[in-house]
């Protein structure tokens, strides 16, 4: 091997060290990436540096992320899951397990406006885990469903993972959002499905409403709350997602005009306020701010790999593997797996998949179902012990009767689950190809 | 007035700085979506629109994310792995920080002394939009680099003091 290999080697290391040791993932990033360039090249690599941080700092698809943060945060002030779920165990009636089938279905609708797995959980956690244990459901299985359906948001378009996703692959982001419907609507169906035969087999660990509550409320009344609760976020989401993939906005537009409808949604809720908006934009700076800075300093990192030819060392390990492209699909998807352990979406997708993507373009693989084999994979990595943020969002807010042995117990079919989504997509590419094929992108 | 007390107020003043400027950035957002908003109800209700105002959507992203990313900073917001930061002491957490603080530093120090010459360049050619009834003054967008991380290596060195402070304070137990 070649000294600048050795050098490559040594800044996946040293990245890796540091960022076990806890320093910020950024910090991290530039760091290794100026040192090791500095070894290897000395200043010259650099010189293209603030052509590349002006690429991120002043891009068009970018906006997408604050706009995009703004609508989630304050979305979350408007307290629609709260009377979603509520709405939902109703109508679910006489079903075992309805509640926790209402769980998914405000995963999906929340996933739909927000994309913000963080906000999702804590709000989902916060909301219905209190009351479904009044209700006497089982507390794993109740923290399983809220955690998986709180990271949904994360494969349901809008998502930040998906504009992430769009930039590594070269694809347009309307694209990804096309593909990503069916395979997300796909994972909660597996959800709903395993709910509702747990309920079947253990009918004590989700019991439904009791009849008295559900006779209280006239059928005439239900339908109108139903109306009430899931017109707003629905037309939001409509409007939204609609434009998108129809064609008539860009993604970015689209995100300026949920976010502008987030604010009427929340002021006909009467709870906008100077406060809640102070808090919404705060917020949104910050989270937009951070995942932004990331971006930057990936750019040092890249520039330094790039330099370091780090790409032919990712090609050479390839060469290693027996059984052709199928094989090397695989092989991603398990390291995706195994690194979803111990790193978070934006540290995947910006290092892992970068590395490898080259290779899977030079043999010619479809870049759109691969990105969703490693959206639906990426998924896992919000939820696998012992870094998911998932988990630790929960823990946050969850009651004190709640152990993290409850959490961990309660993920782990979820996770199964995702793992059989990963092989669909995997054998059936259709799941993934279709809806953009058919509306033409 | 010691040395470490004049460190101490001196980091703390940059952090109120930091704060209100992070609070002042954060009303951008807002900006961008009310006049993203308005641009698209315009050229699609009317098909009015103009390059400049289209230009200003994503010359607003750059001094939200540059500003905020320093308030970030000061807020704790950056992500980290903290599965063993999580157990370390109080010192093994202030040794961490100060480590991250002093790369912080020469992230920004290295940041700062490439973009001068970028932005150099642009100022001398007198850099305007490629786009005809764009934005002009390029030289300013670039500016904001540089700025945006002179003000990130401040707090990165104030946070520098505060996790020096701990680590020499606080049992190693």
């Amino acid at each position: 091997m070649s000294p600048q290999e050795w050098l490559a080697i040594g800044l996946l290391v040293g990245f890796f060290l540091m960022l076990m040791a806890g320093v910020p993932v950024g910090i991290t990033l530039a760091a290794s990436g100026f040192v090791f360039g500095f070894l290897g090249f000395g200043e010259t690599l650099f010189n293209l540096l603030p052509a590349r941080i002006y690429g991120v700092v002043a891009n068009y698809q970018w906006l997408a992320i604050p706009l995009f943060v703004f609508m989630g945060v304050m979305l979350e002030k408007s307290r629609l899951a709260e009377d979603l779920l509520d709405v939902i165990g109703h109508l679910a009636g006489g079903l075992r397990g309805g509640m926790a089938l209402g769980i998914i279905g405000v995963g999906v609708l929340m996933g739909a406006t927000t994309g913000i797995v963080g906000a999702t959980v804590i709000t989902l956690g916060l909301l219905t885990l209190p009351t479904l244990l009044r209700r006497g459901y089982d507390p794993a299985i109740t923290c399983g469903a809220i955690c998986a359906s709180g990271t949904l948001g994360q494969i349901i378009p809008p998502s930040l993972v998906l504009i992430l996703l769009s930039d590594i692959t070269q694809q347009s982001v309307g694209t990804l959002f096309a593909a990503a419907v069916l395979p997300g609507l796909m994972l909660a169906a597996l959800y709903c499905v395993y709910i509702v035969i747990y309920g079947w087999v253990r009918p004590n660990a989700m019991p439904p409403l009791p009849q008295a509550e559900r006779d209280a409320l006239p059928r005439a009344e239900l339908w109108l709350r139903v109306l009430k609760v899931a017109l707003p976020p629905l037309a939001l989401v409509l409007a939204v997602l609609g434009s998108i993939i129809g064609g008539v906005a860009a993604p970015t537009e689209a995100a300026s005009m949920g976010a502008l409808g987030s604010i009427l949604v929340v002021a006909v809720a009467r709870r906008l306020s100077l406060a809640v908006l102070r808090d919404v934009m705060r917020t949104t700076t910050r989270i937009s701010a951070m995942v932004l800075f990331i971006l930057i300093c990936a750019q040092v990192f890249s520039l330094a790999f790039r330099g370091l030819q780090g790409e032919r060392l990712i090609e050479d390990l390839f060469a290693f593997l027996p059984g052709g492209v199928s094989a090397e699909i695989w092989f991603l998807m398990a390291l995706i797996f195994v690194l979803g352990f111990f790193l978070e979406w934006i540290e995947i997708s910006y290092i892992a998949v970068p590395l490898f993507l080259p290779i899977f373009n030079a043999a010619g693989v479809d870049p759109v179902w691969l990105a969703m084999l490693i959206t639906v994979n990426l998924q896992t990595s919000f939820l696998t012990p012992p870094f998911g943020w998932a988990l630790f969002f929960l823990r946050g807010v969850a009651p004190p009767q709640i152990t993290t042995r409850h959490i961990y117990v309660g993920i782990v079919p979820f996770v199964a689950l995702q793992v059989l989504g990963v092989v669909l997509v995997f054998y059936f590419p259709v799941i993934a190809t279709w809806l953009p094929k058919a509306i033409g992108w | 007035m010691t040395p470490t007390y004049a460190a101490a107020r001196w980091a703390a003043r940059i952090d109120r700085a930091v704060e209100r400027v992070g609070h002042a950035a954060s009303w951008l957002s807002l900006v961008i979506v009310v006049l993203m908003a308005v641009n698209v109800l315009l050229r699609y209700a009317f098909s009015v629109g103009s390059v400049w105002s289209q230009e200003l959507e994503w010359h607003l992203l750059a001094p939200l994310v540059l500003a905020g990313m320093t308030y970030a900073l000061q807020q704790g917001e950056h992500v980290r792995v903290d599965v063993f930061y999580a157990k370390y002491s109080a010192r093994g957490k202030a040794a961490i920080d100060l480590l991250a603080g002093v790369l912080a530093v020469a992230i920004a120090v290295l940041v700062i002394r490439y973009s001068l010459a970028y932005v150099n360049q642009s100022y001398a050619i007198n850099e305007i939009s490629s786009d005809p009834g764009g934005l002009t003054h390029r030289w300013l967008l670039k500016a904001l680099i540089p700025l945006g991380f002179t003000f990130f290596g401040l707090q990165a060195a104030a946070q520098c003091v505060g996790a020096a402070w701990r680590l020499t304070n606080s049992p190693s137990r």
